[in-house]
């Protein structure tokens, strides 16, 4: 039952109560008072027609006179009369004699002649009687009135009834409706109430747009249409970039004042069917119900052309700039939930790439299922066996001999087949992982290095090391008991770190590398070229090569400019004393053109692609000696 | 301004009734009612209601936005 009916229906009843409560006691008043009126009536009737007998007998001295008189005619009472002597006989009656007989020895006698009326109650066959008795003046006779009770009530009741009747119903009938104008006046007000708490609930109190609860609810609505209709729905999320700067320097004021003044844009620039909200702070987030892919970019360039007008605040032109995530449901997400988490990663990618709008990329999300998926499946590879390694020789530019092999990490997933080494090798890094994947490669690498030597084969090997492991303290010890174990010797092994590894965590880069180098192990640098490193710094590490990366080998023969890099990279190298390996050399002209820079190493598809152990053994086997007669 | 309705045929149907029978008790027959006054208040709000059904507007519902005929308009 709703309120409004609540309360029409306890007023109602409050007012049958009242009117009953009235009605009964209206009812006993009127009952008591009558009943007084009736005795009173009676005794006067009694009296009167006593003296009119009295008159009568004194003229006709006749006890036959009298009893032929007594009787009484009125059309509103109903009177019995009885003649009774001192000694209660009845000597006459008006009618029904039954009753007569009935009364005989309990009527009350006035005392003495003259006497008033005397009153009083009589009860015969069940029925009460009023009862009034006078003696007749000069006669021994009384003259005695009977009249059933509530004679009189009647006519008073009647009226009363009907008057109570319908002023109770005309009251009942206004009560009702004062009810349902109360009732409602009540309801509206408490409706008014709720609607503001509602609205103070669900809107932001600066900038009076929808909060982040009002977007979840407007978003979930949305996503229940789309199921039906299968439209998508777009979430887009802004950021202003620097705001934080706004404030601290301007003042929260200020802030606050370009906050309402984008609001404002907001409200009046967009569309009307889609829900602008601020979610906090600096945080916008609009849901476009039913849109496209062009309309989503139409949403987001108007949005870039709102923040491109300067803001005027305190005579002050303020410009600020946004990030921008998109995430669409379905293709990203099943609920409104998961697509504010998605569209949270795609605005945070646009802030850190500077891009300004980005879409979300499960690819690049490192929360979404299937990274997570894989990131724990990268944990158990090495428990399950699917780890392996493939070895790619390095040749002697000069020589033309196999010199060593670098050892490359694959991963055969069981559902994924091959996952490439840049894909799960950051998700390895994310979890602890990475150590024993290490440990296994490095510990893997030494045993094939040994069983090459064993095999007569001089060559040395090179693992990759990843950044995160150059923080182990540990590492140099690991590897030093892992080449003490096989018999290997340390100058028979190469670390490759890449330069942006090494330049991420310069100090403790410097610890490890150091360390590793005192054991007699061979550091290499990775990918030179690509990463941004400072020479300076570089130049102190206890580098003995670098690598120059296969991007700009591969083009050097088409674009100049790639070739100008490499030659001045040999060319740096070898002033700095530093060994040159070029990678990725894909065909003999490449080689030649190295080979007359005087590049000390090479490795790339021209020689081999790489290979499992055994497959290199024999790729060895055939090629060794070739190599060393064309030299 | 032109006075919306916001009686339905079933609400006017019994508002006609009812006020015709007020009226009878509360003018032409005082067997039941016999007082007077009682007869004529019963009386006045059986016109009311009558007049109410014939016009089909009702302030009371008027003033609490409330509407017995169907929304089909």
């Amino acid at each position: 039952m709703s309120l409004r009916q609540t309360l029409l229906a306890s007023f109602v009843g409050l007012i049958v109560l009242t009117l009953l409560v009235f009605g009964y006691s209206a009812y006993q008043i009127a009952q008591r008072s009558s009943t007084d009126t009736e005795t009173e009536l009676l005794a006067q009737l009694n009296h009167e027609r006593s003296l009119e007998l009295a008159t009568e007998y004194r003229k006709h001295p006749a006890l036959s006179y009298l009893r032929e008189h007594i009787g009484v005619d009125r059309e509103d009472i109903r009177v019995l009369t009885l003649l009774v002597d001192q000694s209660h006989r009845i000597l006459g009656a008006s009618s029904d004699a039954r009753l007569a007989a009935l009364a005989t020895d309990r009527l009350p006698m006035p005392e003495g002649t003259g006497a008033g009326p005397q009153t009083g109650e009589i009860n015969l066959n069940g029925q009460a009687y009023t009862l009034a008795a006078t003696s007749i003046t000069g006669s021994p006779y009384t003259l005695v009135f009977l009249s059933p009770r509530g004679f009189a009530a009647h006519g008073a009741l009647s009226q009363l009834a009907s008057r109570l009747g319908v002023t109770g119903l005309i009251i009942a009938w206004i009560a009702v409706w004062i009810g349902l104008v109360i009732s409602t006046a009540v309801a509206r007000r408490l409706k008014a109430h709720t609607d503001k708490l509602r609205h103070q609930a669900t809107h932001d109190a600066l900038t009076d747009l929808p909060n982040r609860l009002s977007l979840l609810e407007n978003l979930n609505a949305a996503i229940e249409t789309s199921r039906e209709s299968g439209r998508t729905v777009a979430l887009i999320l802004m950021d202003l970039d620097r705001f934080k700067d706004i404030n601290d320097t301007l003042g929260h004021d200020t802030g606050d004042i370009l906050i309402k003044q984008l609001a404002d844009r907001l409200r009046i620039r967009l569309w009307d069917g889609d829900t602008v909200a601020r979610l906090g702070g600096d945080e916008f987030g609009l849901v476009l119900p039913m849109a496209s892919s062009a309309d989503t970019r139409l949403v987001v360039n108007k949005l870039r052309s709102i923040l491109a007008e300067p803001f005027k605040v305190h005579n002050l032109s303020l410009t600020t700039d946004a990030s921008i995530g998109v995430a669409l449901f379905p293709a990203h997400a099943g609920d409104a939930v998961s697509l504010m988490r998605c569209v949270e990663t795609a605005m945070y990618r646009a802030k850190s790439t500077r891009r300004g709008y980005e879409i979300y990329d499960p690819a690049n999300d490192p929360y979404s299922v299937e990274r997570l998926k894989l990131t724990a499946d990268v944990g158990h590879a090495l428990v399950r066996g699917e780890l392996f390694l493939v070895y790619q020789p390095k040749i002697d530019v000069a020589t033309g001999n196999c010199t060593g092999a670098e050892a490359l990490l694959r991963w055969k997933h069981p559902e994924h087949g091959f996952v490439p080494p840049d894909k799960f090798i950051p998700l390895a890094e994310q979890t602890s992982a990475i150590k024993d994947i290490t440990h296994w490669t490095v510990n893997v690498a030494i045993a094939q290095c040994r069983a090459w030597h064993d095999a007569g084969f001089p060559l040395s090997v090179a693992v990759n090391l990843s950044a995160t492991m150059l923080h182990d303290t540990s590492l140099a010890d690991r590897i030093g008991s892992l080449l003490h174990n096989h018999g290997v010797a340390p100058e028979c092994l190469q670390l490759e770190i890449t330069e942006t590894a090494i330049m991420l965590d310069r100090e403790s880069a410097f610890e490890t590398l150091k360390a590793l180098s005192d054991l007699g192990v061979r550091l290499s640098i990775d990918d030179f070229g690509t990463g941004y490193s400072s020479l300076a710094y570089l130049r102190k590490l206890p580098v003995s090569e670098i690598k120059i990366d296969k991007s700009f080998v591969m083009h050097m023969l088409d674009n100049e400019n790639d070739a100008t890099i490499v030659y001045a990279l040999i060319d740096l190298a070898h002033r700095i004393n530093l060994r040159v390996v070029a990678e990725g050399v894909e065909s003999e002209a490449i080689l030649a053109a190295l080979a007359s820079k005087h590049c000390d190493e090479s490795q790339g598809y021209y020689f081999s692609r790489p290979l499992p152990a055994e497959d290199f053994a024999k790729w060895y086997l055939r090629a060794a000696p070739r190599r060393l007669a064309s030299a | 301004m032109r006075i919306r309705r916001n009686v339905g045929p079933l609400d006017r149907a019994l508002r006609f009734g009812l006020g015709v029978v007020f009226i009878y008790l509360g003018f032409y027959d005082a067997s039941l009612i016999r007082d007077p006054l009682s007869g004529a208040l019963l009386g006045a709000m059986g016109v009311m209601l009558v007049f109410i059904a014939i016009i089909a507007w009702c302030p009371f519902y008027h003033l609490i936005g409330f509407n017995s005929l169907s929304e089909r308009t």
